[in-house]
C-alpha cells in the first residue's frame, strides 16, 4: 500500500509552502464525498498537526509532509502525485488507478 | 478520455469556511434604568467599571451648547431640565408616534411633530430633535469608550441584550443604535437567555428555567426551555411599570409620614429627592441588616432621624411586590408548565437582592432561586460570554470546540449521507448546496440533518428533522432547493432550506455537540475508518440504485405516455434494457448498474429525442412553457 509523490511534486510543494506567510505543518490530501460525480479531491495546507489516525508521508528528507486520513488512503492507494507543466497550465496532477470516471470540471471523480 | 485536472494547493478550509475572527468582544446590557458592559478576561466574565461603579444610568442629557452628558451626571440634571434629559429611552425603542402616546404618560418628554415612522424627542425648546435610536447610541458610545479604555484597543464586536418580548422593530432599533455608536453588533441576545448563559446552564443536557427579572422600573418573567443546547423562550410576561423604584417611592411616602409631612412633601422637589435617596439607601442596607438608621435633612440645619426595620420595609413593599405574582403565574401557564417542572429559577435585577423578593420567588416556584451572580450584572456577564464565543475565543471548559468534531450533512435519497460541513472544519463556518426533487409532483422535502463520518444515514447520528412543504407540483428535477448549513462560533448549527422557484423557506437550529462526549466522537471517527471500505462501496451502490430507480420510473412513464412514438422493435429493446437494469440493480456491483443505466439510456435515446421534438412542436402551438419543460425533463 503506498502513494507515490514524484520528486518534481515534492519540490513544487516545498516551493509553494515557502511562499505562504507561515510554513504549514503539512499538506493535507484526501477524498471527500461531494461534487457532481460523488467524490472530489481535497488538496490543502494544514496549519494543524497531523491527527493521530492520519497516514503521514515524510518526503524530501522530511521537508515536505503529506497528511492523509485513513479513509482517503483507501482511495488514493496506488496513486501517483506529480507536477505537470504544459503550454496551457501547470499544477499538481493525480494519477489514480481507482478512478473510473471524471467529470467535466475534473475536480470530481467516480470510483 | 478522462479530463486531466491540475490542482493548486488550497488554503485550509478555503473551500467552505469563512475566517474565524478572534478578538475583543463585549457584552452589553442596554437597560431601561442602567446599562453595563462586560468582557471575558482570563476565562471569566467581568463587568467593566468606571469610578462611579459598573452601572451606567441610562440617562442622556442634551445641553444647550450641543454637548451630550450620559449617566450619573445626566441623572443629576434631570430635575432642572426634564425635557432635555431622556431617561428610560428603552421604552421608546422601535416605537412609532402612536405607540409612544401610551408610553408618554410615564415621561415628561415633548415629541417633535411630524408623520415620521419613529418618534422624535423635541429638545431645547424645539431646536433639536433626536430619535430613541440616537439617544441609545449615546449610551452605547460611553460603554464602548469604557470598554476600549479598559481593553486597550478597538472593539471587534458586541452582543447587546434585549428583552425577550422585543418585536422585530424594537430589535432592529437596538441594532441600529449599536451601529450608530460604531459597534459591530454580532448578535442580539435575549436578556433571560443571557442570564442563563452567565450561570452556564447551557452546559446542562436540557431543562426548563424561569428568569425573574425585577429591575428599577420594569418587571419581566420569562420561561426558557433548553433543548439540545439551544434556549427557546417559551413564554414571557411582566409589568412594564413595576420595579425597585416603586419600592423606593412607597418607602419614601412612609418616611414622609413618619416625619409628619404630606406624601408629596408639600411640593418640595428637593426634599422629595433627598427622601427618595434615603429610602433607597435604607432599602439596600436592610438587605443585610434587620434594622437601620435613617437620617434626612428636612431643611438646612434641621435633621430628622429615625429607624426602619426590615419588617417595616417588608410591609411597605409587599403590596407592590404582590403585583409580580399574576404575571409570573400566567407565564408558567402560557408555557404549559407547573412550577414543580422547572429545573431552576434565576434572579435578575437589583431589586431581587431583597430578602422578601427572594422569599416570594421561592414560594412562587417552590425552590430556592439561583442568586450567586450579582443580579445587576448577570445579563451583561452572560452577553459577554456569548460575545467571547462569537469572537472565536472559545472557553476551555466548554465542550464546544473551535472545530466541528463530526461532519454534518443531510440524508439523500436512498439513505446516503451527504456531508455539507466536514469534520475538523474551524467554526464559524458554512456551506451551501443545491438539491432538487427526486419524484414528479413532489410538493415537499423531508430534511434530515445527520452527523457522523459514515456514508449511510443509518450509521450516523440523527440531529434533527424538518420539512419544507407547499411547493407546487413540478416535474422531478425542476425544484431548486438551496440548503445552507451555518455553524456559528458557539457551535450552533442553523440549517435553512429555500426552494428558489417559490421562495418557500424553512429552517431549524440545533446544537450538534449536545449530548456528545469526547469518547463518542472518538468512537464514531474510529468506526468510520474501520468500515471505510464497506461504507464507500455501500454508498456507491445506493447512489447507482437510486439513479437506476429514477431512470426506470421515467422510462415507464414515457412508454405509457408516448407509445405512439415507438418504432418497430423499439419497445422490446427498451424493455430488455430495463429488465437488465433491474437484474443488475438487485446485485451489488455498482459498476454493473452504471453500465446497465448507460445501456438503457442508449436503447431509449432515439425514443427520447422524438418525445422531445413532439413536446417542442406542441410548445410552438401555444402551450405554456412550463408544460413544455415538464416533457423535456429526462
Amino acid at each position: 500500500m503506498s502513494i507515490e509523490v514524484t520528486e518534481r511534486a515534492v519540490e513544487e510543494i516545498r516551493k509553494a509552502a515557502g511562499k505562504r506567510p507561515s510554513l504549514p505543518k503539512g499538506l493535507r490530501v484526501g477524498i471527500r464525498t461531494g461534487g457532481c460525480t460523488g467524490f472530489s479531491y481535497l488538496f490543502e495546507w494544514s496549519d494543524a498537526e497531523a491527527l493521530a489516525e492520519d497516514k503521514v508521508l515524510e518526503l524530501g528528507g522530511g521537508q515536505v509532509r503529506v497528511f492523509i486520513d485513513p479513509k482517503s488512503f483507501l482511495f488514493l492507494d496506488g496513486s501517483t502525485l506529480d507536477y505537470a507543466s504544459g503550454m496551457m497550465a501547470r499544477g499538481f496532477k493525480w494519477t489514480n488507478p481507482n478512478v473510473k470516471e471524471t467529470c467535466g470540471c475534473g475536480e470530481s471523480v467516480r470510483f | 478520455m478522462a479530463v486531466e485536472t491540475l490542482f493548486e494547493i488550497s488554503e485550509p478550509g478555503e473551500a467552505q469556511t469563512k475566517e474565524v475572527r478572534r478578538g475583543r468582544a463585549v457584552g452589553i446590557d442596554l437597560g431601561t434604568t442602567n446599562s453595563l458592559v462586560a468582557v471575558v478576561q482570563a476565562g471569566q466574565p467581568i463587568c467593566l467599571r468606571d469610578q462611579l461603579g459598573s452601572l451606567l444610568p441610562s440617562v442622556v442629557h442634551y445641553a444647550a451648547d450641543g454637548s451630550v452628558v450620559v449617566g450619573q451626571a445626566a441623572r443629576g440634571l434631570a430635575a432642572q431640565a426634564p425635557q432635555d434629559t431622556i431617561a428610560s429611552v428603552k421604552r421608546f425603542m422601535g416605537r412609532g408616534p402612536r405607540d409612544a402616546e401610551v408610553t408618554r404618560r410615564l415621561t415628561p418628554y415633548e415629541f417633535a411633530p411630524g408623520a415620521d415612522a419613529v418618534v422624535r424627542f423635541s429638545l431645547l425648546g424645539g431646536r433639536r430633535a433626536v430619535t430613541p435610536v440616537e439617544v441609545s447610541a449615546e449610551i452605547l458610545r460611553v460603554l464602548k469608550a469604557r470598554a476600549e479604555a479598559a481593553l486597550g484597543g478597538e472593539l471587534d464586536g458586541a452582543v447587546i441584550t434585549v428583552p425577550a418580548y422585543f418585536d422585530d422593530g424594537q430589535r432592529q432599533a437596538t441594532r441600529d443604535a449599536g451601529r450608530l455608536a460604531g459597534l459591530d453588533v454580532m448578535r442580539l441576545l435575549n436578556e433571560p437567555t443571557a442570564a442563563a448563559l452567565a450561570y452556564g446552564l447551557d452546559k446542562q443536557a436540557e431543562g426548563t428555567f424561569a428568569v425573574f427579572d425585577l429591575g428599577g422600573g420594569t418587571f419581566d418573567i420569562s420561561i426558557l426551555k433548553l433543548e439540545g443546547g439551544v434556549f427557546e423562550v417559551k413564554s414571557t410576561g411582566g409589568d412594564s411599570a413595576l420595579g425597585g423604584d416603586d419600592f423606593d417611592r412607597a418607602l419614601a411616602a412612609r418616611l414622609l409620614r413618619q416625619m409628619g409631612l404630606p406624601e408629596d412633601a408639600a411640593g418640595d422637589r428637593s426634599l422629595t429627592r433627598r427622601v427618595l435617596d434615603a429610602a433607597r439607601d435604607a432599602k439596600e442596607a436592610l438587605t443585610k441588616l434587620s434594622a437601620t438608621e435613617v437620617v434626612i435633612e428636612r431643611r438646612p440645619g434641621d435633621v430628622w432621624r429615625g429607624t426602619l426595620t426590615r419588617d417595616e420595609l417588608d410591609d411597605v413593599v409587599r403590596p407592590v411586590l404582590d403585583r409580580c405574582e399574576p404575571p409570573a403565574r400566567r407565564a408558567l401557564r402560557d408555557a404549559g408548565l407547573e412550577a414543580k417542572q422547572l429545573s431552576g429559577v434565576i434572579l435578575v435585577g437589583g431589586a431581587t437582592r431583597m430578602p422578601i423578593v427572594r422569599r416570594l420567588v421561592a414560594s412562587l416556584f417552590g425552590r430556592e432561586p439561583l442568586a450567586d451572580i450579582d443580579p445587576d450584572e448577570v445579563v451583561a456577564l452572560g452577553a459577554a460570554v456569548q460575545a467571547d464565543l462569537l469572537a472565536g475565543n472559545a472557553r476551555k471548559d466548554v465542550v464546544l470546540m473551535d472545530v466541528v468534531p463530526l461532519s454534518l450533512g443531510l440524508e439523500m435519497m436512498g439513505g446516503v449521507a451527504e456531508k455539507l460541513i466536514h469534520r475538523n472544519t474551524t467554526v464559524p463556518c458554512g456551506a451551501v448546496q443545491t438539491f432538487t426533487t427526486y419524484a414528479d409532483n413532489q410538493t415537499g422535502f423531508d430534511l434530515h440533518v445527520v452527523q457522523g463520518e459514515r456514508e449511510l444515514v443509518a450509521d450516523c447520528r440523527s440531529l434533527a428533522r424538518f420539512k419544507l412543504t407547499g411547493i407546487p407540483p413540478m416535474p422531478a428535477g425542476m425544484a431548486r432547493l438551496q440548503v445552507t448549513f451555518l455553524v456559528d462560533a458557539d457551535g450552533l448549527l442553523g440549517v435553512s432550506a429555500r426552494e428558489e422557484t417559490t421562495g418557500k423557506e424553512s429552517s431549524i437550529r440545533v446544537k450538534p455537540s449536545y449530548g456528545l462526549t469526547d469518547d463518542e466522537v472518538e468512537r464514531m471517527i474510529r468506526d468510520s475508518f474501520a468500515h471505510a471500505e464497506r461504507d464507500v462501496s455501500e454508498r456507491l451502490l445506493v447512489v447507482e440504485r437510486v439513479e437506476a430507480d429514477r431512470i426506470l420510473q421515467a422510462t415507464r412513464v414515457a412508454l405509457a405516455a408516448s407509445a405512439d412514438l415507438l418504432v418497430d422493435g423499439e419497445r422490446a429493446a427498451i424493455e430488455a434494457a430495463m429488465a437488465a437494469l433491474e437484474t443488475s440493480k438487485a446485485g451489488r456491483d455498482h459498476l454493473a448498474i452504471r453500465a446497465a443505466i448507460a445501456a438503457l439510456d442508449a436503447a431509449s435515446k432515439d425514443f427520447a429525442t422524438r418525445r422531445m421534438n413532439q413536446a417542442l412542436q406542441q410548445g410552438l402551438r401555444g402551450q405554456d412553457i412550463g408544460a413544455v419543460e415538464s416533457k423535456v425533463g429526462k
